[in-house]
């Protein structure tokens, strides 16, 4: 669980610029959810906002040898996923009414409009993450509480324990959430997560 | 880079954490550029909204995603390690409603926090001088025969056997009798007492639960023979009294004896407290003049219904009792849930509270500040957090020793 990232921000630039695929694996694994998400809030489409974030890492890897550097890459794959996101709600708009097309449109103009998007979907991505890295009973005695809404007797009856038991366990749950929050390399955690999956 | 600081603040926001007052700063100044940003902050910070962003994420099919790149790209070699395959909407909605419940959670400390922002003086790094870690589960047990038993997360299995029960140590903390042999017993005592920093769950043979928390005891006999069960408790417990109408459970406190059909209830009598508290969460009790220790009341039994509190003090050297109808049971019950509830507390309980959690002594340079803190915090973090929070309430500490704290009154230069 604590296996610490195998590359810098640095080193991973460099191995994707050489051609090296397991490293732009981990750059989709790091980016995918954050584009997608930046062009949902965008256009409001989750499968035109796939394909984009899609295309934004297609054309990395294709100019790959063009990248300078991390913080290029990263600023590559966001303009790209917001211009297509642009293009597509003008073309929208021309069968459409366009009057949220437009709004949106303005409103995503600005740089400093487009940098609170970004940090707004890695953010998000980087709770996300938080709440993926729980242990699935956590995750399972949340979902029965949150989402499905059993009262803490109820749920109690049903796993044939005591109230006070969920009590403690839901506790235990949140706090090894909070606890997972707290972690500095957070925003960086989408690597770990590639392990934790391929681990199974 | 400022983008990653802000990042960082915002998921201290996220979790409730004090920002420092550079952080306070940069995030004040990034909130002021845009009304996006405000926008931002709220939305991280309401649970509704946060859960609703969260789905965003959920439903990205990032698997069917990676694999048409993957085919687009005619990658190969080492992408054959590819992640797990299994379809994962079986977990999906569970992130939301987590991240839901976190904020939840989480709302008592930011309500600390906010109290805490007219502090002039700089934070102090307690943790790196001096600092506790959290109570654990660790107990002491005495045997009917004298003989003493330490209890650690370290033992586990059958550990003895007594009259009438078998004595199991579980890996969780967890102590429990299982009746075996011959019931004839039935004046043999066992105690279990929590250390400061210390914390157990004892099973009793008849299957009541009972929580202890730090600096506490119970006396109970090895097996329940008689025509009822007794127990006696010092300090703070919480049970789960298992039913059997046929044989009332009975605790006795310093207080009072309360008596017991089969319900769930807090009993917090700690000697040093002003007062004692019970507290009752299901079922019914009923609480019984204690003739040995003086009167409760005016000597009449007093019975609780599900969400009351008796609430027995020492005024002027008579005995009170109050029931208050709508007990605060979060209040009550928040030690069990990890928490510290801090809400109207005075400054030297909740001293109190934190030098029985981390074993700590505590002292006062001159008279005891008068203040009333209100929100709550994690049990489990080490003493230096809690250390943090006060000190930005405007409590100054000085330590004396590794385990020692005098709270002084004008903060140190």
């Amino acid at each position: 669980m604590t296996k610490q990232l195998p590359y810098t921000d640095t080193e991973l630039a460099e191995l994707i610029r050489n051609g090296d695929a397991e490293a732009f694996r981990l750059l989709f694994e790091r980016f995918i959810r954050a584009l997608v998400y930046f062009g949902v809030k965008l256009t409001g489409d989750q499968e035109e906002s796939e394909d984009a974030a899609s295309e934004a890492l297609q054309k990395l890897w294709q100019k790959k040898e063009d990248m300078k550097g991390y913080p290029e890459m990263r600023a590559y794959l966001f303009s790209i996923v917001h211009n297509r996101s642009v293009n597509f709600l003008k073309r929208r708009s021309m069968i459409k009414t366009a009057h949220q097309a437009i709004q949106a449109e303005e409103e995503s103009h600005s740089d400093s409009s487009i940098t609170t998007r970004i940090i707004q979907a890695e953010t998000m991505v980087a709770i996300y993450g938080a709440i993926d890295k729980l242990p699935q009973h956590h995750r399972d005695l949340l979902y029965k509480i949150y989402i499905e809404e059993l009262s803490t007797s109820d749920l109690a009856k049903n796993l044939g324990t005591t109230p006070a038991h969920i009590r403690t366990a839901k506790a235990r749950a949140l706090a090894s959430l909070r606890e997972i929050l707290s972690d500095e390399t957070l925003l960086k955690s989408c690597i770990i997560f590639f392990f934790l999956f391929s681990a199974k | 880079m400022i983008e990653d600081q802000i990042k960082n603040i915002l998921l201290k926001k996220v979790r409730r954490v004090n920002l420092s007052m550079d952080e306070q700063r940069q995030l004040d100044d990034w909130l002021s550029v845009s009304d996006d940003n405000k926008a931002i902050l709220s939305q991280i910070l309401d649970e509704r909204q946060l859960a609703a962003e969260l789905m965003i994420l959920q439903n990205i099919s990032t698997d069917t995603i990676w694999e048409k790149l993957r085919d687009d790209l005619q990658l190969q070699g080492a992408m054959v390690t590819s992640i797990n395959n299994k379809p994962r909407m079986r977990r999906y909605w569970m992130y939301a409603a987590a991240a839901a419940v976190l904020l939840a959670i989480a709302i008592p400390v930011y309500r600390w926090q906010t109290g805490a922002e007219k502090s002039q003086l700089a934070q102090k790094d307690f943790s790196k001088k001096f600092d506790l870690p959290p109570a654990s589960n660790k107990a002491t047990l005495t045997l009917a025969d004298g003989s003493v038993i330490v209890l650690s997360d370290s033992v586990h299995g059958v550990i003895g056997q007594q009259p009438g029960s078998t004595i199991n140590v579980k890996g969780n903390g967890e102590v429990a009798y299982t009746p075996s042999g011959n019931n004839t017993a039935g004046n043999d005592f066992n105690t279990i007492r929590t250390p400061k920093g210390g914390q157990i769950h004892l099973v009793l043979p008849d299957e009541t639960h009972v929580w202890l928390n730090a600096a506490s005891s119970i006396t109970y006999p090895t097996a329940f023979t008689g025509k009822e069960r007794r127990v006696t408790i010092t300090g703070e417990g919480y049970f789960e009294v298992a039913s059997n109408k046929d044989k009332p459970f009975f605790v006795q406190t310093n207080k009072c004896v309360v008596q017991v059909l089969g319900t769930h209830f807090n009993v917090d009598t700690y000697e040093d407290d002003e007062d004692s508290r019970i507290t009752l969460l299901e079922g019914k009790i009923r609480l019984k003049a204690d003739v040995k220790n003086g009167s409760v009341g005016n000597m009449k039994d007093v019975d609780l219904s599900p969400g009351e509190q008796a609430v027995m003090a020492n005024e002027g050297g008579n005995n009170t009792m109050n029931v208050i109808a709508h007990a605060d049971i979060d209040k009550a019950m928040d030690w069990r849930n990890g928490l510290f509830n801090f809400d109207g507390v005075h400054l030297r309980a909740l001293m109190r509270e934190l030098s029985r959690w981390y074993d700590l002594d505590v002292d006062y340079e001159k008279d005891v500040p008068d203040i009333q803190f209100g929100g709550g915090m994690s049990r489990s973090v080490p003493l230096s957090e809690v250390l943090k929070g006060l000190e930005k309430m405007g409590v100054h500490f000085r330590i004396e020793s590794e385990r020692k704290l005098i709270v002084i009154n004008q903060p140190a230069k």
